[in-house]
């Protein structure tokens, strides 16, 4: 019986080409997986006293914070994150080892303000504000 | 018009048939496609040469274009630049392995290349990197549609009779248009004007202005789309927390700076697809051969009407695809231009003056 030709159009001749281009196809699926940008990004948490933001690491910015004695200012850059000012006296949170994807903290302990790191798919920062 | 041109313009008429069968789809994303336009392509991969080819492409590209209405906004970008490069892998591969490769495996690296390029553009231009997010589940569809695809465009060569028409004779149906330059010009300037827009509220003015006029200019406003396409980059803005946090959904994080982005991201494109909209009714007429052939494949495309089912499914195919050579084309509605030119000029004034 003739079998209806839509079943097998494969041919002997044009068969290696053909997985070989869906096996690309695969790799390049299996790939992007794998390679995924945003999967596994840092983010940097700043908890202050009005609520708490996040911020990409990746990306440089510069933050300012609210806080009872006014703004501190939070600076990322090339993936860490420090404070550059604070209207706090010791002036001690500005000489702290900065945040970076791998960890630590960096808090302003007289204007409220707390920076930590969050990876995605990590839970959530234990609160220590108040 | 030659007859080899004709055939172009009438092969190019029915991807734009199966590109607007696929946006009565609805789908999770604005450009995950399945990319059925493709298969008259594959059909003509080793029947057309390289020139006959690239213009044909070309034609899909711009005509599927005028008919969804995103020629004048950066979705063209996006379209132009896959369908080519699909156009380029599927007729390289095919020419360089003549013979050994079936349109499966051309249609497979096609959909690879154009997807890529989109999605890279994607998140140049309108999603930002969270567009990666997806690219796993839009790269398994596509190779799983191209697969289908290639196997019943080898199908189709087999019993097909599309390309057996006399193009020789016929009287050519070209498109209608309505151009006017005033509004049209104006369209223009609001299409710059959005582009550099950044706040919220001149955008949500000039969008419901601009919905107005694309109404007016007498084209459908479909919401589907638009909602799809916010809906998807409010998702997607998850991936990239930025700002003070509203709430958070297990490991995501609802933040104030990326639903907001998100919002004018999303808000922008739609008001600059709708302004697109109402530019392609309005385009002036371009001197040129390609014009020309765009105007015959839009021509065509007007003209198709379905047959009565009869004999086997190719040959009701043929039958409905053959109704597009003798038939008259469908006049679109007329524009009411006082009325679309009052609200370009409303929309303009609140991005000038916002």
């Amino acid at each position: 019986m003739p079998v209806p030709c839509i079943l097998i159009p494969v041919q002997r001749k044009t068969l290696v080409a053909d997985t070989l281009s869906i096996l690309i196809s695969l790799t390049v699926v299996l790939l992007m997986v794998r390679l995924n940008p945003v999967q596994g990004g840092s983010y940097l948490n700043v908890q202050g006293t009005e609520g708490t933001y996040r911020y990409p690491l990746s990306v440089d910015r510069t933050i300012d914070v609210h806080g009872p004695l006014g703004e501190t200012t939070v600076v990322i850059k090339d993936g860490k994150a420090f404070i550059t000012d604070s209207p706090c006296e010791s002036k001690a949170c500005t000489r702290m080892a900065p945040v970076t994807k791998n960890g630590g903290f960096v808090a302003c302990l007289p204007n409220g303000v707390l920076l930590s790191v969050a990876s995605s798919g990590e839970s959530e920062v234990d609160d220590v504000t108040n | 018009m030659s007859p080899t041109e004709k055939r172009t313009c009438y092969v190019a008429s029915t991807t734009l048939l199966l590109s607007a069968l696929e946006y009565l789809i609805p789908k999770p994303l604005p450009f995950l496609k399945l990319g059925l336009a493709n298969l008259p392509l594959l059909v003509v991969l080793e029947s057309f040469g390289w020139k006959e080819f690239l213009v044909l492409a070309l034609l899909k590209v711009c005509g599927s274009s005028i008919i969804s209405g995103t020629l004048f906004s950066y979705v063209f970008l996006l379209v132009f630049f896959g369908g080519m490069a699909s156009a380029v892998v599927m007729k390289g591969v095919s020419s360089l392995l003549k013979g050994h490769i079936s349109p499966v495996g051309c249609s497979v690296l096609g959909a690879l290349a154009s997807n890529l390029i989109q999605l890279w553009g994607a998140s140049m231009l309108v999603y930002g990197p969270s567009i990666w997010v997806a690219a796993p589940l839009l790269l398994s569809i596509g190779l799983a549609s191209s697969v289908i695809l290639g196997f019943l465009a080898s199908s189709y060569r087999k019993h097909g009779t599309m390309l057996t028409h006399d193009f020789s004779q016929g009287n050519a149906a070209s498109w209608i248009t309505y151009p006017h330059t005033v509004p049209f010009t104006l369209l223009a300037v609001i299409v710059v004007l959005l582009a550099l827009e950044k706040n919220p509220l001149p955008l949500a003015i000039s969008l419901v202005a601009l919905f107005c006029a694309q109404k007016a200019s007498g084209r459908k406003i479909m919401l589907v789309p638009s909602l799809v396409l916010f809906l998807s980059m409010l998702v997607l803005s998850l991936f990239e927390p930025n700002g003070k946090v509203l709430f958070s959904l297990g490991s995501l994080t609802v933040t104030e700076g990326a639903l907001k982005d998100a919002s004018i991201r999303a808000m922008r494109l739609v008001a600059l697809v709708s302004a697109s909209q109402s530019m392609v009714v309005l385009m002036p007429r371009v001197p040129g051969k390609f014009f020309s052939m765009l105007s015959l494949t839009l021509g065509y495309f007007a003209s198709f009407r379905i047959h009565k089912k009869n004999g086997s499914f190719v040959q009701w195919i043929d039958a409905s695809l053959s109704s597009a050579l003798t038939g008259t084309p469908k006049a679109p509605k007329a524009p009411r231009i006082g009325l679309v030119t009052a609200l370009c000029v409303l929309c303009a004034l609140s991005l000038i003056v916002f």
